[in-house]
């Protein structure tokens, strides 16, 4: 299609507050039950699509069948989460390339002829005419479901303007379509899970049904409202009580909750890095892009398996002893698996120290070198991902010459190396805190796999970790199942990861309430899902005034909008 | 639409791009596989104690070299044939390096005339229609190996064929490996010539890595791996791949399950003395796809000894009476004319020389030897032997009736099934199109006179 660069997009007006639309009187009392939450309520967001989310999104609005090529803009973590990266993310020129070719391919795909039947609800009865009744269907379905919000007439009508317009330029109705579909995507609207507002009803404001549809699907599914969610947002039925109910519980029962939950798996391990994860193929033949896949796919297997499926308690992760194996997984672990293709789900015997979640090649292989294994990456990983815990950055100018040299018959094993290490004052306070943790998965090394000598040297894996003293790595496990920070690590950072934000007054309050639940439920992870997703705190929202009166969010968008 | 931002992207980074659709639809498949077709109970993630797993990363003949085995020179190939009567001047400058490419197309051409003679049929299905010059053979009398028979036959034994055995290197005499001194002056089968030495370790062993050929075997009842007076062995063909790392080292601990064909199922008892496993005799009958040939070892009275390595690994030996045929359908066969053009020899030498050297399983009847003795290097790595479900298992052989030229009561196996054969190697399809292709030539040319090339 040439002349794209002639052809005016429309600028679409959000319509970001509607407000007062519906007049519902004191409406977050009738939705959550009246008793309103303590502490200031949150800004509104604009949470950057991720990537896995926006691979879901199309393959739900469109089909599987739709190829994204290209690639996307770097994912930003803050505060141990990419989730509340997105929410102060934006898109930079060179991205904005990025995602404007991947919408063009995308429409390429859904308006060819082959497809048209597939993806379009009519067909014009002559290209080289414009059937502007035939066009408002095509605006309307799509715009509801990529612009996560309804669309008003008048947003219909400046979209089929501009279709119209551009079919001189573009030679027919289908290609004019494929030009909406691109610039639907290519919109910040797209792009950004806005938050939109209205009245409610006490003059304050709250999140409209379409809004809240977004956030609950792509906390639940991590893609786009499907089309029941987005009928009962049509409906209002989200702000009834029963009406989120009922569709928390739809959701949560869903096949489509594992998308949601190994987003969160991703996001909460920071297992995005094992697209980037290589060995040394001198040291370790035996780990290469499959078995990096597999170890990557493995955790999240293993996750969904003990929390989603059997409903398992969280801490039980650490001390588990099922898991599943595919043929390359099984050459690391050195263990058979039936299966030619496919995986196969195992139970290590009592007396087997692997299992659980520290002892997955997935972990240990994530958390090392390329070319040796990392008793320091390994602790920092459980005490900042697992424990929620803060880890000083390493000091400048710091002599890693002893830990680096494996080969040193001097210190035949890790535990050798890092104790020299240590003598260095500067570092010993920090690795005193790390490397215990980390020195007891050296059973494992930089590929994961098992071992019990180092460099011919029995591997000790004994150690203390906040006072208590332990001999091996199932002890550390049971030590880490029964650690307070373990549970609250997660509520926490599946807290955050729902709602975009670190810590605000009301996520502190509404924190103790959710650990209270999650203790009640027996630390069931899949309960906790449904309880935030159920969660006034979740929806809360406040209405932001720059200083000097300008509109924050406004201007935001109006900037958004103006670049596209 | 942006196409001209999606030439610009795609078309400086395509590799990427190419790697973005398939890195989706991978993460799309991912995310929809579901646990409701992983069976439960599960499986206990452990290895029977008792049960050693091997898989071969190399299996290949034992071939002793010095330079006093080949006084009058490598085996002649059909290459050679085909300019031996040519003026001494003439054959010494197709021999320089420089014109190795005519030299070896004139034996290619030899090849496809002789074809054409013959109405097309390889030449190594009928290897009595031409009398070429005798095979060049061992003549030094050391050779990898062991005493099959009992015997340090002196060439007049008669249930030995009146064949002459080797010495060891450490010199054990009564040493048989009759299919060495065969194959011994073939420089493809060496090491050490200049040009083709190695070649058809390299396809045999190729075929290992390449996955064609996948040979593993089970020692099972094992109490103590280092003396053992009882255990079971089985030697086991699979499609399944062997695995090996950049460095062509093979990767322990593979799960690999073995064929359901019975046929391909070796079974036999031995013992582990000071860790080294010994196997009473037995047959073995495995497959060999080297090529795409439809291919088998057929070894009687196979003998093996492997030594047992600490980290699961082993090596060692194989000796055994190949069965006639079989050693020269394996080694030898060559359906396009290729093969013997490449390599140093011609299919109806080494057809009567392997007749001439033939030294076991003497048949009565006849008063010919019906095997010929072998010795084979092994190493192997530790894998986990998986094996089909009993119920599962049937009987059967590749119908190679057409391919080798012989009746199919030849090959049959009593109760098995016959199936077709139906992998052809690219390799086997290149020499059978560069054949078909240079018959054609030859007919247009008009003529039969190989010096045309």
């Amino acid at each position: 299609m040439a002349g794209i660069k002639n052809v005016a997009l429309p600028i679409v007006g959000i319509g970001v507050i509607a407000a007062a639309v519906l007049a519902i009187p004191d409406a977050r009392s009738l939705i959550f039950g009246g008793n309103s939450f303590e502490g200031e309520m949150p800004p509104p967001q604009m949470r950057r699509l991720t990537e896995a989310q926006y691979r879901n999104t199309i393959a739900d609005v469109f089909s599987n069948e739709i190829t994204v090529v290209g690639r996307f803009e770097p994912e930003i973590r803050i505060d141990g989460l990419g989730a509340i990266g997105a929410s102060q993310a934006s898109i930079s020129a060179s991205g904005y390339e990025q995602y404007y070719g991947i919408a063009g391919s995308i429409a390429d795909q859904v308006v060819a002829a082959d497809n048209w039947a597939d993806y379009m609800p009519c067909s014009p009865s002559d290209s080289a005419e414009f059937d502007r009744e035939c066009a408002s269907q095509i605006i309307e379905q799509y715009g509801e479901a990529l612009f996560r919000r309804d669309l008003s007439s008048e947003d219909v009508e400046v979209w089929a303007d501009a279709m119209q317009a551009s079919m001189a330029q573009v030679g027919s109705f289908e290609n004019a379509a494929g030009l909406v579909v691109e610039g639907m995507l290519s919109s910040p609207q797209f792009l950004f899970i806005i938050d939109r507002l209205e009245d409610d009803g006490r003059g304050d404001v709250m999140l409209t049904n379409h809004s809240m549809a977004a956030r609950l699907s792509y906390f639940l599914w991590n893609s786009a409202p499907d089309e029941e969610l987005l009928r009962a947002a049509r409906a209002g039925e989200l702000h009834s009580r029963e009406g989120l109910e009922a569709q928390v519980e739809r959701m949560i029962a869903s096949e489509n909750l594992r998308q949601g939950s190994r987003a969160f798996y991703d996001d909460f391990l920071d297992l995005s890095r094992f697209s980037s994860l290589e060995k040394d193929k001198l040291i370790y033949p035996a780990f290469n892009q499959a078995v990096a896949e597999d170890a990557h796919e493995q955790l999240m297997m293993f996750l969904d398996h003990h929390l989603i499926d059997n409903e398992a308690p969280y801490p039980s992760i650490f001390t588990a002893k099922e898991t599943f194996l595919t043929r390359s997984l099984g050459m690391i672990y050195a263990v058979p698996v039936v299966p030619s293709e496919g995986w196969e789900l195992v139970r290590f015997p009592e007396d087997d120290i692997r299992g659980g979640l520290l002892s997955h090649a997935g972990f240990t292989a994530l958390h090392s070198h390329p070319g040796r294994s990392s008793a320091t990456l390994r602790g920092i990983a459980v005490r900042q991902s697992l424990l929620c815990q803060t880890v000083a950055p390493a000091p400048a100018a710091v002599n890693f010459t002893v830990v680096q040299d494996v080969d040193n018959p001097e210190f035949r094993t890790a535990r050798a190396r890092l104790t020299q290490h240590r003598t260095d004052a500067a570092c010993a306070s920090c690795h005193r805190f790390i490397d215990p943790i980390g020195l007891s998965l050296e059973n494992f090394d930089g590929a994961g796999m098992y071992r019990i000598r180092e460099h011919g040297e029995m591997i000790d894996t004994s150690g203390e970790v906040d006072g208590i003293a332990y001999d091996d790595l199932p002890a550390l496990e049971n030590i880490l199942a029964n650690h307070e920070a373990a549970t609250s690590c997660v509520v926490e950072r599946l807290q955050h990861y729902a709602t975009g934000r670190s810590n605000t007054e009301i996520d502190s309050y509404w924190n103790v309430e959710l650990m209270r639940g999650f203790e009640r439920s027996d630390y069931n992870f899949r309960e906790l899902m449904a309880t935030i997703a159920r969660s006034e705190e979740f929806y809360a929202v406040s209405f932001p005034e720059a200083e000097g009166g300008e509109d924050l969010q406004q201007a935001n968008i109006t900037t958004q909008e103006r670049n596209s | 639409m942006n196409g001209m931002f999606r030439t610009l992207i795609c078309g400086s980074v395509s590799a990427l791009c190419l790697f973005g659709a398939a890195e989706a639809q991978e993460t799309r498949q991912a995310e929809s596989r579901t646990l409701a077709d992983i069976a439960e109970p599960a499986r206990l993630a452990v290895s029977d104690p008792t049960t050693i797993g091997l898989a071969f990363t190399y299996f290949w003949y034992d071939v002793h070299e010095t330079p006093e085995d080949c006084p009058d020179g490598w085996a002649m190939a059909l290459r050679d044939v085909a300019i031996m009567h040519l003026p001494e001047d003439r054959q010494e400058f197709l021999l320089r390096p420089e014109n190795r490419s005519t030299y070896y197309r004139m034996g290619y051409a030899l090849s496809a005339q002789r074809m054409a003679e013959q109405g097309g049929e390889s030449i190594c299905n009928i290897p009595t229609s031409y009398n070429d010059p005798p095979m060049r053979v061992v003549q030094s009398d050391t050779a990898y190996g062991r005493d099959l028979d009992g015997l340090i036959s002196d060439g007049n034994d008669a249930r030995t064929c009146g064949t002459v055995d080797f010495n060891s290197p450490d010199g054990t005499p009564g040493v048989d490996n009759e299919l060495y001194r065969v194959m011994g002056c073939i420089d493809s089968f060496r090491r050490d010539p200049e040009f083709a030495g190695g070649a058809m370790e390299d396809y045999h062993i190729g075929s290992y890595r390449d996955g064609e050929t996948t040979t593993v075997m089970e020692i099972r009842g094992v109490d103590d791996r280092l003396n053992d007076d009882q255990v079971e062995i089985g030697i086991y063909a699979s499609f399944e791949p062997t695995m090996f790392d950049s460095e062509k080292n093979g990767l322990p601990h593979a799960s690999i399950t073995i064929t359901d064909n019975r046929i391909w199922h070796s079974l036999g008892t031995g013992r582990i003395v000071d860790g080294e496993l010994i196997t009473d005799p037995f047959t073995l009958r495995t497959r060999l796809g080297w090529s795409g040939r439809p291919a088998e070892y057929l070894i009687y009275d196979t003998i093996i000894h492997l030594t047992l390595n600490e980290d699961g690994s082993a090596e060692g030996d194989l000796v055994g009476y190949f069965d006639l045929e079989h050693a020269y359908w394996n080694n030898f066969h060559d359906a396009a004319g290729a093969l013997q053009v490449a390599n140093g020899y011609t299919c109806p030498a080494v057809w009567t020389a392997l007749q001439e050297h033939a030294d076991g399983r003497y048949d009565e009847a006849s008063g010919r030897c019906t095997a010929i003795s072998t010795a084979m290097r092994i190493e192997a790595v530790a894998a986990f032997v998986i094996h089909p479900p009993e119920d599962q298992l049937v009987d059967y052989v590749i119908d190679t009736t057409e391919y080798y030229g012989v009746p199919v009561e030849q090959i049959m196996v009593e109760g098995a099934d016959i199936r077709a054969r139906d992998v052809r190697s690219l390799g086997q399809s290149d020499e059978e199109d560069m054949m078909e292709a240079l018959m054609e030539e030859l007919e247009d040319s008009g003529t039969s006179d190989s010096e045309t090339y």
